[in-house]
């Protein structure tokens, strides 16, 4: 029968356990996807536009199919299509090396007719500007009102009115995009794919090859991160199973290169907001009004949540969506949330200062009655405080003098995290001893085969080491993809199911020529070690041996009761500020997040530090930087694109909030949530220690000083 | 399965109805969503941030073989020549 709870006493889950393959990654001898090198390997080399928008009058291959090691030529954009990007995929040549693919690459031919573009905002938002999208490039989504939100305004003790905008920023995975196709024969593919969603992949490499897709094995050992950029087979995908199909089914290997990765991998949508924020002294706030935008290029995704977090009784909100000549979003760590995040904190930390309140109090004082978040982001915002030692440190805004200033944030978030209810796990013991889970979901970096291998091991008492913990295959039992922070919590229940059933179906079986054959619920597993009323009898080894030449294998499926939706989440940052070059270092970060119940500390602790260092990135660093003129991306590298180093990450506290009735909720999603407050408590940090708002991020020296000679009124 | 962005704290009255659909999706229209909210969640609604960029399977791209862009509202009519029911 199907389990509706978590164990409550447990000897490895809640517990840090180190990831199963944490060696092999470390030290190399992990092989990735875009490490794969099937026998007679082809690599796939993208010739893309260098134009932000033009339409391809002709193309000429015919040199380049001739030059040597030249196996074949895919065109993507032919005669009549258009190019709508810098960077946008035109044609791939497939050759024996990499090298020669790239001179092919070059020799192709290409007849543009350029066309005018609009590659910025701005220039999308123009008078008379060119038609990115047909229809206008000025997408305005549904307006939301709720209450009376010009009355609140007008009886409200103060308003702020204030402008905020975050750039474009784009995926910077490790492992680049890409997959290696590869025909096995004329009906079946093969591919070795850098994704997140390995059914998904299999799924659009059938379609767009019109095979059945139980014809088609989509393997994903490990993979160097997704961040919601990879999901589906993608246009590279898609182009090398064409390609591989045209040399006869040689393997064939497209990989994007880092320029590539910035221009065409996705990106994280902009978000510009003027808003007006009304409150009372007693720190309520009364009312909202906002028009915000953002662009996801040529498309869309560039919404986002607001009001955020608060409970906002009167509100006004119109947002539009901007399409530009510029690579497309893709989903990115919390989709819409950092953006959201950022625009509601600002907002509401400079309510607090005109109206003279503790930042503390004033979102204190404006959590939604009733949502059950609400005890937790108290508890989290006390637990917060005494780490960064808000009390002893915190000084209003405006109140400092000096060069250099040390300023204190802090920024509340929230996700849902939930699992979705239709996804398997197999569980196959083996009369030598082996278990073995399979499940066609796939590890971009949470660690969910670790996890799977944690709750194994639980229920049979043995080790995590001693699992075999099988994923990254599409031809598995329906897995999760990653993507939303649901893969641990849809994967847990029903690993934990078919566990469980896979250790009863053991003890009915074995239990009869057990010495006294004692009744099943007699029957124990623990240390590695089968136990008779509590009493070891034999290995569990020796104990599988009884079941005989035939496996026992179960199929888990979810259950009510293991897993659970909805987070809350506060962090808060020290930095300090030189206000003569404006340069900002980060102090510390501190994050206190709950998750329900954490089935591997160490992996779920790794992810949060990974969402804060994600997340103060966006805070400090990124930003697609696009030349107006000529409309191509300036910064599409490791240099120019800026992230940070070793020595920009400061001390990170990492705290789980977990009181006895968050274990009992289940298990909760992680990867998402850390990400998501970071960027907007630097900005609240950086704005206090200077005392007035940086109005743009990333907070870099420029836009620290811009903000300081706005105030000066040089700007 | 919850949407992560169903938020009991921020209720929201839009002043228009969702979007109008006209038929069935097109076959070949994919986003994120679709593959991992897959237990029924209504996609296409303003809030539903992971859920408003989308591909064609035909093209791989956020334009379709007509090139005009593929969403949700526009990938569900007849109308458009490359569409085809799911």
């Amino acid at each position: 029968m199907a389990a509706n709870s978590w164990p409550e006493q447990t000897k490895l889950i809640n517990t840090r356990i180190p990831r199963l393959d944490g060696i092999a990654k470390a030290s190399g001898k992990a092989k990735y996807p875009s490490d794969e090198r099937p026998e007679g390997t082809l690599f796939g080399v993208i010739l893309y536009s260098p134009h932000p928008h033009a339409k391809i009058k002709s193309i000429d291959t015919t040199v380049a199919e001739k030059m040597a090691g030249v196996k074949a030529i895919e065109v993507i954009a032919g005669p009549g299509k258009f190019v709508r990007y810098h960077g946008d995929d035109i044609a791939i040549v497939a050759a024996e090396s990499e090298e020669q693919a790239l001179d092919a690459v070059r020799a192709i031919k290409v007849d543009y007719e350029l066309l005018p573009h609009a590659a910025t905002e701005e220039q999308a938002m123009a008078k008379n500007a060119p038609e990115v999208v047909r229809g206008g490039n000025v997408r305005k989504g549904r307006a939301q009102t709720t209450g009376k939100p010009d009355e609140a305004l007008q009886k409200a003790d103060a308003v702020i009115e204030a402008a905020y905008s975050v750039p474009v920023v784009t995926h910077v995975c490790l492992e680049t995009h890409g997959l290696t196709a590869r025909w096995d024969d004329k009906n079946h593919i093969t591919a070795w794919a850098s994704t997140q969603a390995v059914t998904a992949t299999a799924n659009e490499l059938a379609e767009s090859n019109e095979i059945p897709v139980s014809n088609v094995t989509v393997l994903t050992e490990v993979m160097g991160g997704g961040f919601g950029s990879k999901f589906g087979a993608d246009i590279w995908g898609t182009t090398a199973a064409r390609l591989s199909k045209k040399v006869g089914g040689r393997p064939v290997k497209i990989f994007l290169d880092r320029i590539q990765e910035h221009l065409a991998g996705g990106n994280r949508p902009s978000a510009s907001a003027k808003i007006k924020l009304a409150g009372n002294k007693d720190g309520k706030i009364t009312g909202m009004i906002a028009e915000t935008h953002g662009t996801g290029g040529v498309a869309r995704g560039a919404q986002f949540p607001l009001p955020y977090v608060y409970s906002i009784p009167n509100f006004k909100r119109e947002h539009s969506d901007v399409f530009v000549n510029g690579g497309n979003a893709r989903a990115m760590r919390a989709p819409g949330h950092p953006e959201g995040c950022i625009i509601m904190e600002s907002a509401i930390d400079d309510l607090a200062a005109k109206l003279g309140i503790d930042p503390l109090e004033i979102r204190k004082a404006n959590l939604a009655p009733g949502d059950f978040r609400t005890k937790i982001y108290l508890d989290e915002i006390a637990i917060g405080a005494d780490l960064i030692g808000w009390k002893q440190n915190y000084k209003p805004r405006g109140t400092q003098k000096g060069i250099i200033r040390r300023g204190f944030g802090l920024a509340l978030h929230q996700w849902g995290g939930g699992g979705a209810n239709d996804k398997q796990v197999s569980c196959t013991i083996s009369s030598d001893g082996t278990i073995e889970l399979k499940s066609a979901t796939q590890d971009i970096g949470t660690g969910i085969r670790t996890v799977l291998a944690i709750i194994a091991a639980e229920v049979f008492g043995l080790k995590p080491t001693d699992i075999k913990s099988n994923i990254g295959n599409s031809t598995f039992p329906p897995g999760q993809s990653s993507g939303g922070s649901t893969t641990t919590p849809s994967m847990s229940p029903p690993c934990y199911n078919a566990c469980l059933e896979a250790r009863d179906e053991l003890f009915k079986k074995i239990a009869p020529g057990l010495r006294g054959t004692p009744p099943v619920t007699d029957l124990s597993l623990a240390d590695g070690q089968l136990l008779v009323k509590g009493q070891p009898v034999m290995s569990f080894k020796d104990a599988c041996r009884k079941i005989g030449m035939n496996p026992i294998s179960t199929l888990g499926k979810s259950s009510p009761g293991l897993a659970s939706n909805g987070v809350g989440g506060v962090q808060f940052v020290d930095v300090t500020v030189d206000m003569e070059t404006g340069v900002v270092k980060l102090n510390k970060i501190v994050a206190v997040q709950d998750s329900g119940l954490i089935i591997d500390k160490m992996t779920w602790e790794s992810q949060v530090y990974g969402g804060v260092i994600g997340g103060l990135n966006y805070g400090m660093f990124e930003e697609r930087v696009v030349d107006p003129i000529s409309g191509r991306m300036l910064n599409p590298d490791m240099e120019l694109y800026q992230l940070a180093g070793a020595s920009d990450i400061p001390e990170i506290i990492v705290h789980a909030y977990e009181p006895p009735e968050q274990k009992q909720r289940g298990v909760i999603g992680i990867g998402e949530p850390p990400t998501i407050g970071t960027a907007a408590a630097i900005g609240n940090a950086v704005s206090n220690a200077i005392g007035v708002r940086v109005t743009h991020w990333p907070m870099t020296p420029m836009n620290v000083l811009n903000a300081l000679a706005a105030q000066e009124g040089k700007a | 399965m919850t949407h992560p962005d169903q938020n009991p704290s921020n209720p929201e009255s839009p002043e228009n109805p969702p979007e109008a659909l006209q038929g069935p999706m097109c076959r070949h229209l994919r986003s994120k969503g679709m593959y991992v909210y897959t237990d029924g969640v209504d996609m296409g609604f303003d809030h539903d941030y992971d859920n408003t960029i989308y591909w064609c399977l035909k093209t791989m791209k956020s334009f379709g073989p007509d090139d005009e862009m593929v969403e949700k509202a526009a990938c569900c009519s007849s109308d458009r020549a490359c569409y085809q029911e799911i």
